[in-house]
This record gives structure tokens, sequence and C-alpha cells, in this order.
């Protein structure tokens, strides 16, 4: 309930261009 | 609703068994004179509105209590006046009045103002407001309409297409031109724009899965990989994460919400609130989100939905920083 987060966060955790390894062997990938 | 001069009113259930308890709560709608209409709705307190008029009805002594949100102007203030003595001088059997109209007594207040009678109406003996009241808001005295945009790529580019009111007229202001409805009927997962004249929202609808396609994915949630409809809605957040950016950057009325952040930032001391647009989730929406609409259900299957989605997040970032730290450790 109430739930309200930051477009701003969330926009950047979207639109990352770089992961570590351990990110992408795990699953499910992280979004974006 | 011309035809009713202005009192139309919808009220729950059915014509013929009145409700047991003898107090009604109507939210009054409308911005003309000949289309001003109620709406009834539980009587509670969460459903009080600052920016409109409602009407609190004891059928069994005959009372009738018109309050004044903080937000209303004089204007809406009369036309909600006019229409409440129509619906008093017609006594419509709707009404379930125990009596003649002249039995009616007629009682008006400004929200802050209340008299103990509409307390005790409403039941909230401890007069507390568990509505978005914006009382002690800096907000100034009318805001401008609420405005919806539906954001989709369904047919190929990202496009915004604005939702329109359908009793707009050029020179009054609405006050709540929406309905909770407008953006559940949307193809789900929907991604809506809301522009509240004080903050941006982007609301984001729910996965309208059958149990059993929610159950498989469930069940191997950690194998399978993102589906291609996952990914474009992934996409599709994200253009409407930009466009709501972008919509607060070039928007006229950005003097408007910075004189509201600005006043509301000194007043809590904080430094973090940057820019005032945020992101809701149907089922789970905050008050402030839901006063911008006259009447508001749950939707319980929305709610458990997001409410999954999120926890499943939460674990996964859980496992990640886990995963993480032992690896640490055993360097």
């Amino acid at each position: 309930m109430n739930q309200k987060d930051s477009v701003i966060d969330l926009l950047n955790q979207l639109s990352r261009t770089q992961y570590s390894l351990d990110e992408l062997r795990a699953r499910p990938l992280p979004e974006g | 609703m011309q035809l009713f001069d202005g009192t139309m009113t919808i009220h729950l259930g059915q014509h013929k068994q009145p409700s047991a308890s003898a107090w009604r709560l109507y939210i009054f709608l409308g911005e003309i004179d000949c289309e001003t209409h109620w709406w009834e709705l539980n009587v509670h307190c969460s459903n009080l509105r600052s920016r409109t008029s409602m009407l609190l009805v004891n059928t069994s002594e005959n009372f009738m209590l018109l309050w004044h949100g903080c937000q209303t102007s004089e204007q809406q203030q009369n036309l909600a006046k006019q229409s409440a003595m129509k619906i008093r001088d017609k006594c419509p059997q709707e009404f379930h009045f125990d009596g003649i109209n002249d039995d009616i007594e007629f009682f008006e207040m400004q929200e802050g103002d209340e008299i103990e009678l509409f307390w005790d109406g409403i039941n909230e003996r401890t007069h507390q407001r568990k509505y978005f009241s914006t009382l002690a808001k800096p907000f100034q005295h009318t805001l401008p309409a609420i405005r919806i945009y539906h954001l989709s790529s369904l047919h190929g580019p990202f496009v915004a297409q604005e939702f329109v009111y359908t009793l707009r007229s050029s020179d009054s202001h609405a006050v709540f031109p929406f309905k909770q409805t407008d953006l559940y009927e949307f193809h789900q997962p929907a991604l809506c724009l809301i522009d509240a004249g004080y903050e941006i929202f982007i609301w984001q609808g729910w996965n309208d899965q059958t149990d059993a396609e929610l159950k498989s994915q469930l069940s191997n949630a950690n194998l399978v990989v993102q589906t291609p409809k996952d990914i474009r809605f992934t996409t599709e957040r994200r253009c409407a994460f930009q466009t709501a950016i972008d919509y607060y950057t070039s928007n006229e009325m950005k003097s408007n919400f910075d004189l509201y952040f600005r006043i509301s930032l000194a007043k809590t001391g904080s430094s973090t609130v940057d820019i005032p647009c945020s992101v809701v989730y149907a089922g789970l929406e905050p008050i402030d989100f839901i006063n911008l609409f006259p009447k508001w259900n749950v939707h319980s299957k929305a709610r458990q939905q997001n409410q999954r989605v999120r926890q499943r997040k939460l674990v996964n970032q859980e496992n990640h920083f886990l995963l993480f730290s032992f690896r640490m450790v055993k360097k």
C-alpha cells in the first residue's frame, strides 16, 4: 500500500548500459 | 443528464431496499448548473475530497449537511448549494426521507469548521481526516484540472494519447474529470501519465494473467528468460519515465510545480526531493493519487499481482546481494 517510486531512480535502473559479469550470470536477468 | 435539471443522483444499492443505516454520503460533480450531479459513496471519512462538496444526509431524522472542501471555489459552492436545495424541495423518494421537504433541516459548513453532527454522521468521532486533505497544504486555491495521457506502443511507435473529459466546457474548471475505471479499462498492463498540476504520476497497470499462467510462471521464475512481452513492457516503461521527465521540463506549469515543491521542501527540510514525478502501481496507489478521483475501490487482483511482483524483486535483490558478498568472502 502507498507505494510510490521516483521516476528518475527507475529510469536510471532501466537505462544502464554496463553490467557486471555476476549480474549477467544471475537468473532472472536484471530488467532493462 | 440535463433532463434532471442538475439534480441527477446515482444511488448505491436497490431502489426498493434502502440501506440499513440512515446516513448517506453523496459527492458533488459537474461544472454547469444543468449538469451538476451527485454520486452516492459509502459513508466513510476516507471518501471525503477537499476538491469538491459533499452532501451528508440522514434520512430518518431529516438532516442535510452540505460540506465544502477547502479547495472549492465560491462558484462551485453556489452550484452545490443550488443543487442540494433543489433536492430538498423535490424530496425525491429515492432518498427515502421520512417526511416532507419542510421537515428537512439544512446545514452548510466548510472543511476545517465542521459541526459535531457531521463527525457523528461519518462515524469519525476523533475528527481524524482519513483522506488527502489539503487544508494544511501549500496549494493554491484551485489547482488546474488533471490530465491523463495513455502511453502505448501497441501500434508500433510509442505514442501518448490524451484522454478527454466528456463534460468539458471551455469556461469552467473540471474538478474530477476522470474516474477510476478510465485507468482500469485500458488493455493491461497499461501505462498512463497523469498530470495533477503539482505532481506528475506514471500509473503502471498490472499483468492481467489467469491463475494457471501465473502458477507456471512462478514455478519456474528462476529458469525462464524474459518473454518478448516482458521486454516490450520494460521498453515501454523506460519510454514512459523519460516522457514524464521531458513533460515536466517542457511544461508551462513548471513554475507551479516549483512553487509547491519549494514550499514543501522548506517545510520538511528534506533535500532528497528532486523533481515531482513518481510511479504508482495499480492496486497499491497512495492516498494523494486516489484522491484525484471521486470514488475509489481497490482492485484486489491488481493489488495481488503487483504485490507479488514487488516481493519477487526484493527477493532477487537480496539473492544478488548474498551471492555477491559470498564471492567477496571467498576471494
